[in-house]
């Protein structure tokens, strides 16, 4: 396959520059069709005339690819919510917080927001099935606040007992939440240049 | 015909032309200029990322393909998934075009 050069393939990896393997995949296409072309004895700013909007195009490309990555990042949404429900619940039976206790606003904070990710998540999800998935990232993106506020409460709370013997493993259950905390929001702002493009 | 008319038929033209055989992507915009005559006045990179779509709708699978004497290329087969869509696709529209029909060529009869 022919090396793709040119303002055009240029103009067309620029616009989907954000994806790396989108835009991989475009110029694959481009210089399958280009050297198709020019094997036809087509001249090359015929050939890209033909192949259509640089702009148009990429919107395509964008709006083909855009419904897998929203069901990608609703998983890495389902992983957070697990990931912060269990933990939560592991520091809780470690530190015996008392459920029944006078709730304190981190307390409330923790379980009110894993809540109210929860539920925003379940919205995604069946949004994601009703439709083409494009209505899915409001309540992702509430979801990733709701869960954000849940695990920075939790890990408020649970603070005091790093320098126990339980240090470490709070430590390294906070650090994977917020690693999966960090991994939704770029996975957020992805789908946000995609649905500017598309 | 109208570009926009088509786009939203394109996946289903595509899916079709596929039905016949495994394809890479420019023998996919031939066949279609072939079968339709020309009459789809689409820019013919579309059929590129609808063919990405479907691929990842699971309704056609891809692989490179070197030929002996030949440049590697993308081919399209239709999966066992987009038999299937293609076939309840084919069921709408057939049941759509006939509602249609009723009013746009009225000396059809309805046949429900």
């Amino acid at each position: 396959m022919g090396r793709v050069t040119g303002d055009y393939a240029g103009a067309l990896e620029r616009e989907l520059g954000f994806d790396r393997q989108l835009a991989d995949r475009a110029r694959e296409d481009l210089a399958e069709y280009l050297d198709e072309m020019a094997d036809a004895g087509l001249a090359r700013d015929e050939a890209e005339r033909r192949f259509g909007d640089v702009q148009d195009i990429a919107r395509s490309y964008a709006s083909a690819a855009l419904p897998k990555r929203l069901r990608q990042t609703l998983t890495v949404a389902g992983w957070l919510a697990l990931a912060t429900f269990l933990f939560m619940r592991w520091r809780s039976m470690q530190l015996g917080f008392d459920p029944f206790a006078r709730p304190t606003l981190l307390s409330l904070a923790d379980g009110t927001g894993f809540l109210i990710g929860a539920a925003a998540l379940i919205v995604a999800w069946r949004r994601g099935r009703s439709q083409s998935g494009s209505d899915m990232r409001a309540p992702l993106v509430f979801a990733a606040i709701a869960i954000g506020v849940s695990t920075t409460a939790s890990l408020l709370r649970a603070l005091p007992a790093l320098g126990g013997p339980d240090g470490t493993l709070i430590l390294a259950t906070g650090l994977i939440q917020l690693a999966l905390l960090l991994l939704l929001i770029g996975r957020l702002r992805l789908i946000g240049r995609y649905r500017r493009l598309a | 015909m109208n570009a926009e008319m088509l786009k939203g038929h394109l996946d289903n033209v595509i899916l079709a032309t596929l039905e016949q055989g495994s394809a890479h992507g420019y023998a996919v915009i031939e066949e279609i200029r072939r079968r339709s005559r020309g009459s789809f006045n689409l820019p013919e990179g579309t059929v590129y990322p609808a063919l990405h779509r479907l691929e990842l709708a699971g309704l056609l699978a891809s692989d490179w393909v070197t030929p002996d004497a030949g440049r590697r290329k993308r081919v399209y087969t239709l999966t066992p998934t987009g038999k299937k869509a293609l076939k309840e696709r084919r069921e709408g529209w057939a049941e759509f075009s006939r509602a249609v029909g009723v009013f746009l060529e009225p000396d059809k009869p309805w046949a429900a």
